[in-house]
């Protein structure tokens, strides 16, 4: 230290202050310079775009509306196969209707129930876990039972209940899959809160006197963030699964309307007729949906939570 | 171990009354009742069929009624719209239908599962381990619903080796597809965990130890390495379970399998309470027994389980 003359200590401030421009990188950017890095998870971003723009505009691209049914090539397996010339793309299914505008409507459908079904689950679960975890002592374990109590309810029959006494539509479909998918969310939500509960900065918020509540939405959520993230990207595939499941069994959303599940569906019905177009255009979808959201979670996982590296 | 296991099963009975409760509710909270037709009926006949079927009591005596029959006697009433059938009748005819296939589907997924896995983490880096990667990832996109389809397509209309539904008294013939369709994407999920738990265990000390001894692979692999990389499947198999038996929804309807899900879509759609909520009770009884059997594996498998 008492080498340094004053010149090379304002020399030395000068580097210094030239280096903090450079620096800078926030947890989140570093994320996401891991997130691009990763082959797969940009594949699936990719795949969620496309499936999303076609969702979006597909209908606006497609010869016929999603509900004409053209009676010329009704129920005739030999003239409703994909034909560009007629506009048919993706062909018709048996009551001649565009499977390339259904099979856009299935995907916009699918999409919109998994990401708002989600996007309930996700708070519901969030703030539960949250609140559960840091209040801990008898009310975390009276809550937690709770959880346990609905985990161990099959979840899929409860669904069709639920569809069954309020009606079947859209805002049932993804009221019900949210209210019924929160468990798991809770419990991921309330391990972390857990670990988060011990840090000096909530320590002082405390000592300060700051509410419980306070705390709990200006402390803790933010930081639970990461792994919410990472779990709601995984939670909506299974989401899409839950809807496509009761929409397959004819329980989801009614006719004309339509959801990939329906649309795999009657395409399953006419395997025998050969008519594999109508079974082979849902399910790419499907699949490049799940794929997509797969792939994202995967890289989301790795990025922002390097416990599992 | 003995307490221990007394105090889990009694663990489980406030679950399973908190259970019974909260469908009950449910039930009630429905708009309609089981005699609401399209066609409206008498009031003096509503009465008259309410009165039968006790629905004229107040709410906490149906519910007592209700969770007494099924504590005391495993009945869970009449059917509403079936006359002349109970639900314990429509359980006894679909559910061991369902076990069968179900329970096979179960042991595929299990054993093909941590097979897989197992070789897949021995011999890291290998065709097998790339085989049972991709098949991993491939498989987690086929739930029951899509596989099906598209086995049909292959087996039954492409190469005509196979029934395409019905059941004939469970003939194997009919009961490949179903195990295949409904186990597929859970063997995938076992296959991802035990290769991964079990690329854990095997760079761990004990196992370190265990070559250094000069024990054969298969030996260090089979005593000292399987049983600590099942701990985290065994969690998992409670949700396959249950997977099993709603799967079963969909196998019914699509292969004409006489299961309970054809029940229980029947039911859906003729808004017959009574046989849905008997048919999901029993689900989540079994759910709750299967997780206790569960925890019970875990005591054993895991030597840091307190009892």
């Amino acid at each position: 230290m008492a080498l340094l003359t004053p010149i090379d200590m304002t020399a030395l401030a000068a580097r210094m202050a030239n280096l903090d421009e450079v620096k800078g990188r926030s947890l989140w950017a570093d994320a996401r310079l891991r997130f691009f890095r990763n082959k797969a998870a940009v594949a699936g971003v990719v795949l969620l775009a496309f499936c999303a723009t076609y969702a979006l505009f597909g209908q606006l691209i497609a010869a016929h509306t999603y509900d004409f049914q053209n009676y010329d090539i009704m129920g005739e397996a030999s003239k409703s196969g994909p034909n560009w010339a007629e506009g048919y793309y993706f062909g018709a299914d048996q009551q001649g209707r565009d499977l390339f505008a259904r099979t856009a409507m299935g995907t916009r459908i699918s999409l919109i129930v998994g990401l708002i079904a989600t996007a309930i689950s996700v708070t519901l679960g969030t703030l539960y876990g949250a609140v559960s975890g840091y209040l801990g002592g008898r009310v975390d374990a009276v809550m937690m039972r709770l959880v346990d109590i609905l985990m161990s309810i099959p979840y899929l029959f409860v669904l069709i209940l639920f569809l069954v006494m309020f009606g079947r539509s859209l805002s049932v479909l993804y009221l019900a899959i949210g209210l019924l998918s929160w468990p798991g969310m809770a419990r991921i939500v309330r391990g972390q809160t857990l670990t988060l509960k011990g840090r000096e900065y909530i320590e002082a918020a405390q000592a300060t006197g700051v509410s419980s509540f306070r705390i709990i939405i200006r402390h803790i959520v933010p930081n639970l963030m990461g792994i919410v993230v990472v779990y709601a990207t995984l939670l909506v595939p299974d989401v899409i699964i839950g809807e496509s499941f009761i929409s397959f069994l004819g329980l989801g959303v009614q006719e004309p309307q339509t959801s990939l599940g329906t649309l795999i569906s009657d395409g399953a019905k006419s395997v025998y007729y050969n008519t594999q177009w109508e079974i082979a255009f849902p399910i790419a979808f499907f699949m490049m949906v799940m794929f997509g959201f797969y792939f994202v979670g995967d890289g989301l996982r790795d990025a922002l939570d390097p416990k599992d590296r | 171990m003995y307490s221990y296991t007394l105090k889990r099963t009694l663990g489980a009975i406030p679950t399973l009354l908190a259970l019974v409760v909260i469908s009950f509710l449910l039930m009630h909270a429905a708009p309609g009742g089981p005699f609401t037709f399209e066609k409206q009926l008498p009031q003096q006949v509503i009465d008259n069929l309410n009165a039968k079927y006790g629905l004229d009591q107040p709410l906490y005596v149906q519910m007592a009624r209700y969770v007494w029959g099924i504590v005391a006697h495993f009945d869970f009433g009449p059917s509403f719209v079936y006359k002349d059938r109970t639900v314990n009748e429509i359980i006894a005819q679909g559910f061991p239908v369902t076990l069968q296939y179900g329970g096979w589907a179960f042991l595929f997924a299990v054993v093909f599962g941590v097979g897989l896995g197992v070789a897949a983490a021995v011999r890291q880096n290998s065709l097998i381990d790339y085989f049972a990667v991709g098949l991993s990832i491939v498989a987690s996109v086929l739930p029951n619903f899509v596989l099906a389809p598209i086995l049909v397509l292959i087996f039954t209309v492409g190469l005509h080796w196979l029934p395409g539904g019905g059941w004939e008294g469970g003939d194997w013939k009919h009961q490949v597809m179903p195990i295949i369709a409904m186990s597929t994407a859970y063997m995938a999920s076992i296959t991802r965990m035990m290769r991964s738990s079990m690329l854990e265990v095997l760079n761990s000390n004990h196992i370190r130890t265990a070559r250094a001894k000069g024990l054969p692979t298969w030996k260090v692999i089979l005593r000292h390495a399987l049983k600590p990389s099942l701990i985290p499947v065994l969690s998992y198999l409670g949700p396959v379970f249950v997977a099993m038996i709603t799967g079963s929804v969909v196998i019914d309807m699509y292969f004409s399998t006489a299961g309970i899900g054809k029940f229980f879509v029947d039911a859906a759609l003729n808004r017959d309470y009574a046989v849905m909520m008997g048919v999901t009770l029993l689900a989540g009884g079994l759910t709750i027994l299967f997780n206790l059997i569960v925890d019970l594996l875990y005591a054993w498998v895991d030597p840091k389980v307190r009892y």
